[in-house]
């Protein structure tokens, strides 16, 4: 299948780009102002709990919904008006929505009969579609004869058989066990590169997301919240929602007085942008692999629970001089293991400190 | 399916575990077993001799190819036209925005409320020699008794059946797969031949096969309709009234038992092969099909026709009933039904009491036989499901001359008694009870039962404590089911009631058959509205959700 090889410049084309798309469903808005560019060749992911948007998002690039304003472009093409049928995208959906009455071969084939293909070509073209998934010997297979990985790779296989300009999968995994989960991932991650195809992935498992994607939209309620790669969505949460959404944080409300924040006891500058913030309240945030927890540091805290997680260990934490808040620390090689009661030191680097306006959330 | 590992308690003592399917096995074998066996019995003796002489005679008979044809040409046609309908009918309804599709759907399933032989009557005054139509409105002068009027009416009467087990494959339908093939370059009538039609395949090769079953036994239509044409079941039925030769009538009715049969194996297999494709799906969405103008228009047509056709009948049979003499003089009058009220009263009564008894009888016995057969293990459980569920596939005919055959002599000395009458409208609505029964319980979570059992309860306590509340709405339904259908029933009854257990029915059918047109519709008015209140009943319990489903389900179990 081509790839767009040719431009040497590191440029980066736009491959799919929604521009102010709204939609509702009855009353409830379920995009609004919604826009978005994926980059040529790239794999986003669309990462959100559900109800946020993000499938309505993908079922409207595909022109499965119909949406009230808003343009949607593939590459420098308006294709607003096309309808699904000719927008020629590559789609794989969440229960695969194989056809359940053909069998493997003609349910990948049948992208290719509805575009007149002939049938000495649908042959090599399906063969080497079902190579790409590691599925050739399987022709013949009835649908409910495939486990559902299986089922997987044939969906996917039906989908970049058409030579899609883009490809678009729908919470692809959510049918799959842990472990199989984890190995398609890969795959989907390998054949993804080998084609240099535009992708959408939708999902709403932060782990996927952040173990397959090139860059990652955090949607919620129909908005976008942040745009990064896994690593900046992690690291540098832009919105406490993405801070909470996206792995396990803190959250420790604190006092300023425009230039410092105190927190459990100790001053640290505010950054730059919020100082002479007025009295407006802030929160902070901190991953608790990133709260120190050690015998002498200066703020005290009693362990409330101690977990054994494998990887290390988690404690439940109480601050002595913060009235009733808990937070969590997790610690990896732990010389020594704290138990229930014991009095142990906080610490917390400044650069591993993330502050939030204080709302109702 | 079933997890049925459970352990049975020591209590369970083994006289009780098999008291019960034992029961059932017996008054089976006497009421479905003993009157097959009777009939073949008859058919193969000539005044008294036993031999093969009626099959000779039959198969030698000039005739006899020519009723097999005639009757499997006017099944066919029936099914294939029917079929066609009622796959239309319910993709405009489910699988378009079309303004009149409830429309179409109530027109639809009118016939479930109106016996085929007063669809026939209406038939006849619409379009009859004297007709309305043919004749006041076109001034024609047509013969209209030939078999295809025969094929006309039983198509009003059993699209309904195409339309509501074709609709209970498409709502199963994901849209989802629709989504999939115009994804990949599918125009909206290709995503129908290739995608959504495919998987119609099953419920529409039921519907064809369960069509032709019912057009096989059904006999009335073309007793009024068919002139000189006859089919298997009407000439069983003119052997046994009219020239009073049973045995000639027991040889036709096992040849017509035997295809019936044979039809109803080919139906259960459709419908486990429907269950297979349908399996994988849960919690499907239904999303329109976007047909072209010309498809739209087509369509609508069609179901227009059908619809207004139908309209037209059920209208006319309230017409005649509630006008002087339809057709001459439309003076509005109660004279019809003040008469029909007072000849058919004893009619009326035996209808209510008969049809009340069998639905209490059939849902309760339902309920017990389903839950023997989904719960318990024992042997010759299959026997006992395959002789329960036969009913379905038997004739009327076929049970009125068994009955006749089984119940002459002593000790089970039923025939002029309302012992028989109540037997035969019961053993025709036990495959409903049963089917309904054993729908509702292998959905019925098998663990709160076990809960029940492992907090001490017995299988009895269970029984009655959690499996029938549960149950409870489509008890219900199967009931009020099974009241409407005996209130509508004649194939078996007419061969085996007197006088005294005369039922509404056969009011209806006698004045159809003498051609007392105004009576005949009235009298046919009083059984609708008996009929409309039982589907009334549904109707409201339905309302209240949950059970919507089982009516599909309870419709379809219909005796022939």
């Amino acid at each position: 299948m081509d790839t767009e090889s040719g431009a040497a410049a590191p440029v980066v084309a736009v491959g799919i780009r929604l521009h102010n798309i709204d939609k509702s469903f009855g009353k409830t808005r379920v995009l609004k102002d919604f826009s978005l560019d994926v980059f040529q060749g790239e794999l986003c992911c669309l990462l959100g709990p559900s109800g946020c948007g993000k499938t309505t998002a993908l079922k409207i690039i595909d022109g499965l919904l119909e949406h009230e304003g808003g343009r949607i472009f593939l590459g420098d093409k308006d294709i607003t008006n096309l309808p699904t049928q000719k927008r020629n995208l590559g789609m794989v959906f969440q229960n695969y929505a194989l056809f359940p009455q053909m069998d493997v071969f003609d349910n990948v084939a049948y992208g290719l009969r509805r575009r007149r293909v002939p049938n000495a070509r649908i042959k090599t073209r399906v063969h080497s579609a079902l190579e790409a998934v590691r599925l050739v010997g399987y022709e013949d297979r009835r649908i409910h004869e495939l486990s559902g990985g299986q089922q997987q790779r044939v969906a996917l296989a039906r989908a970049l058989v058409i030579e899609p300009k883009a490809l678009l999968l729908d919470e692809p995994l959510s049918n799959l066990d842990a472990r199989l989960r984890t190995d398609m991932r890969q795959e989907i991650k390998r054949i993804q590169k080998n084609l240099g195809i535009t992708t959408i992935y939708v999902t709403h498992d932060q782990e996927e997301a952040m173990s397959i994607a090139d860059r990652i939209v955090v949607m919620n309620e129909g908005v976008v919240e942040q745009i990064g790669t896994p690593r900046e969505i992690y690291e540098n949460p832009e919105t406490r929602f993405v801070a909470d959404f996206i792995g396990r944080i803190n959250f420790i409300p604190v006092e300023h007085d425009n230039k410092n924040f105190k927190l459990l006891g100790k001053e640290y500058p505010l950054p730059g942008e919020l100082v002479g913030i007025g009295n407006a309240r802030l929160i902070c945030a901190i991953r608790p692999e990133r709260v120190q927890v050690t015998k002498e540091a200066i703020s005290r805290a009693v362990v409330l629970e101690t977990f054994y997680i494998g990887t290390g260990v988690r404690y439940k934490l109480a601050p002595l001089d913060y009235g009733g808040a808990e937070i969590e620390a997790e610690v990896y090689t732990p010389m020594i293991i704290f138990g229930k009661g014991d009095e142990v030191g906080v610490e917390m680097k400044s650069e591993d400190i993330r502050l939030f306006p204080d709302g109702n959330q | 399916m079933i997890n049925r590992d459970i352990t049975t308690t020591a209590s369970n003592v083994k006289w009780q575990k098999y008291f019960l399917p034992a029961l059932f096995l017996i008054l089976l074998a006497v009421f479905i077993v003993y009157p097959i066996v009777s009939v073949f019995e008859n058919s193969l003796r000539i005044r008294g001799e036993l031999g093969l002489d009626n099959y000779v005679r039959m198969f030698t008979q000039p005739n006899f190819f020519k009723i097999i044809w005639q009757s499997s040409l006017v099944a066919l046609l029936v099914a294939a036209f029917s079929t066609t309908l009622g796959l239309v009918i319910a993709v405009i309804v489910l699988k378009t925005t079309l303004p009149l599709r409830r429309l179409f759907s109530f027109a639809t399933i009118i016939p479930l409320v109106v016996p085929g032989f007063v669809a026939t009557l209406a038939y006849i005054f619409l379009f009859g020699r004297n007709g309305l139509i043919t004749y006041r409105l076109l001034g024609l002068d047509w013969n209209i008794y030939n078999w295809p009027s025969v094929v006309i009416v039983q198509c009003l009467d059993f699209t309904a059946i195409a339309f509501l087990l074709i609709s209970a494959v498409l709502i199963t339908i994901d849209s989802q797969v629709e989504d999939a093939a115009r994804n990949l370059g599918a125009g909206e009538w290709e995503v129908f031949r290739t995608v959504t039609l495919p998987l119609l395949k099953p419920g529409i090769i039921a519907a064809m096969i369960l069509i032709f079953m019912r057009s096989m036994a059904n006999f009335g239509t073309v007793i009024f309709l068919g002139g000189p044409f006859s089919t298997l079941a009407s000439a069983s039925y003119n052997q046994l009234i009219g020239a009073y030769n049973i045995e000639t009538a027991a040889t036709f009715n096992a040849l017509l038992l035997i295809i019936c049969l044979i039809a109803f194996w080919l139906f259960l297999r459709a419908q486990s092969a429907s269950n297979r494709i349908r399996g994988s799906f849960t919690g499907a969405t239904r999303k329109p099909l976007n047909f072209s103008r010309p498809v739209k228009v087509v369509m609508c047509c069609i179901a227009s026709v059908f619809a207004v056709f139908i309209l037209m009948i059920f209208i006319s049979v309230f017409l005649a009933a509630l006008t002087r003499y339809i057709g001459a003089d439309y003076t509005f009058t109660l004279d019809h039904m003040m008469r029909a009220l007072q000849r058919g009263s004893s009619g009326i009564m035996n209808t209510l009491y008969f049809a009340s008894g069998t639905a209490l009888t059939v849902s309760i016995a339902g309920i017990i036989l389903a839950y023997i057969i989904t719960r318990i293990e024992f042997r010759g459980k299959g026997l006992l499901d395959s002789l329960a569920t036969m009913p379905f596939a038997i004739p009327g005919t076929f049970i009125g001359v068994g009955y006749i055959l089984a119940f002459n002599q002593p000790p089970l000395l039923l025939t002029g008694t309302w012992m028989i009458v109540m037997a035969v409208t019961i053993i025709r609505q036990v495959p409903l009870g049963l089917r309904t029964g054993v729908a509702v319980i292998s959905q019925q979570d098998r663990s709160i039962e076990d809960a029940s059992s492992s907090l001490g309860a017995g299988k009895l306590t269970t029984f009655i404590r959690i499996v029938l509340p549960m149950a409870g709405p489509a008890i219900l339904v199967t009931a009020l089911y099974a009241f409407v259908s005996t209130v509508q029933t004649l194939g078996a009854i007419i061969f085996v009631i007197t006088p005294g257990t005369k039922l509404l029915s056969v009011d209806v059918f006698e004045a159809v058959y003498k051609g007392e047109i105004s009576t005949a519709a009235a009298l046919s008015v009083i059984m609708l509205v008996l009929s409309a209140v039982g589907m009334l009943g549904i109707y409201l319990i339905q309302q209240r959700g949950k059970t919507a489903k089982w009516i599909q389900r309870v419709v379809l179990q219909r005796p022939l």
